[in-house]
């Protein structure tokens, strides 16, 4: 039997999880406030659920919160705009703002080099956003959080075969959106 | 971990280098991570409050049994009150007028004095 976890576990844990998954979470959302309120929640609902949980079981479980709180809020927005659209109030509709400018700087630096990589992460993160939804899940969570293809699969809940199809499509829209700068 | 090696080599090596790029672009400023540190704190302290009742089950349930044997013994040692017997029964249901059964003691007194034979 694994060793029952404690409050310090948890702690590292979430210190190691948290900063991609609010990356992600303002991707999908692109406004940080959202994101945080997204993140804390999983949090939470980590903590009570499955805290006394074994430690090992904690990244897919909080990554499968996570991905359905995501999932959440992106339908309760598009029935939101949906909403104001037969409301007559089509200013949800226009209000598309751009992605990238919503971003926040992840250098806060005006160095030339540093600018070069803020704009190339600001490329990459707009070739993200085309993607369909199941394949940039699939990408964030086995390229940039680093999960095994089991755990991907168990946070997505599908199949890994799945995992592996939706990767390899991802991989090669992305190639092919953000040219050769990041390829 | 990110040795990718389900992808054939090509897209191992793009893997890599887009993840290289995303993990270059987590920093954050000093007031999101404070936010994100006081979120984890709040998670974290939820996890010990979810534990605790566990414990404070034993204490209800160990609260309880010890209640229900104090209960018993008050009222095993409680006197029980007497049955009615049939004269109090047939004083509450006869038709005499109440009045009387309040004045009883009078009524009681004046028999003693030989006043209501005057």
């Amino acid at each position: 039997m694994p060793p029952a976890s404690t409050s310090n576990d948890l702690n590292a844990f979430l210190a190691g999880v948290e900063r991609r998954a609010l990356r992600r979470a303002e991707l999908a959302t692109r406004d940080r406030d959202e994101a945080l309120d997204l993140v804390q929640d999983a949090m939470l609902r980590l903590a009570r659920a499955y805290g006394s949980r074994p430690a090992s079981e904690w990244p897919a479980l909080f990554h499968r919160i996570l991905v359905n709180r995501i999932r959440d809020w992106q339908r309760s927005q598009k029935l939101r705009r949906r909403i104001f659209f037969w409301m007559g109030d089509q200013t949800a509709e226009d209000t598309d703002e751009d992605p990238i400018g919503n971003l926040a700087d992840p250098q806060g630096s005006d160095g030339a080099g540093e600018l070069q990589g803020a704009q190339l992460a600001a490329r990459l993160e707009q070739a993200l956003l085309q993607l369909p939804a199941r394949q940039r899940e699939t990408f964030e969570l086995r390229i940039w959080e680093g999960l095994s293809v089991e755990d991907t699969a168990a946070a997505m809940g599908c199949s890994a075969g799945s995992v592996k199809t939706h990767l390899s499509r991802a991989l090669e829209a992305l190639r092919a959106s953000t040219g050769e700068e990041l390829t | 971990m990110s040795d990718f090696e389900e992808l054939n080599e090509q897209d191992r090596a793009l893997a890599q280098r887009l993840r290289a790029q995303l993990l270059a672009s987590e920093e954050l400023d000093y007031v999101t991570q404070a936010k994100l540190a006081s979120a984890r704190a709040r998670a974290v302290a939820a996890a010990g409050a979810t534990a605790a009742p566990r414990n404070a089950g034993w204490w209800a349930a160990s609260g309880l049994t010890a209640a229900a044997v104090l209960a018993a013994v008050l009222v095993l040692r409680t006197p029980h009150p007497v049955p009615a017997t049939a004269d109090t029964l047939e004083l509450l249901t006869d038709d005499v007028d109440p009045e009387f059964y309040q004045d009883l003691d009078m009524y009681q007194w004046l028999a003693d004095s030989g006043a209501g034979s005057a």
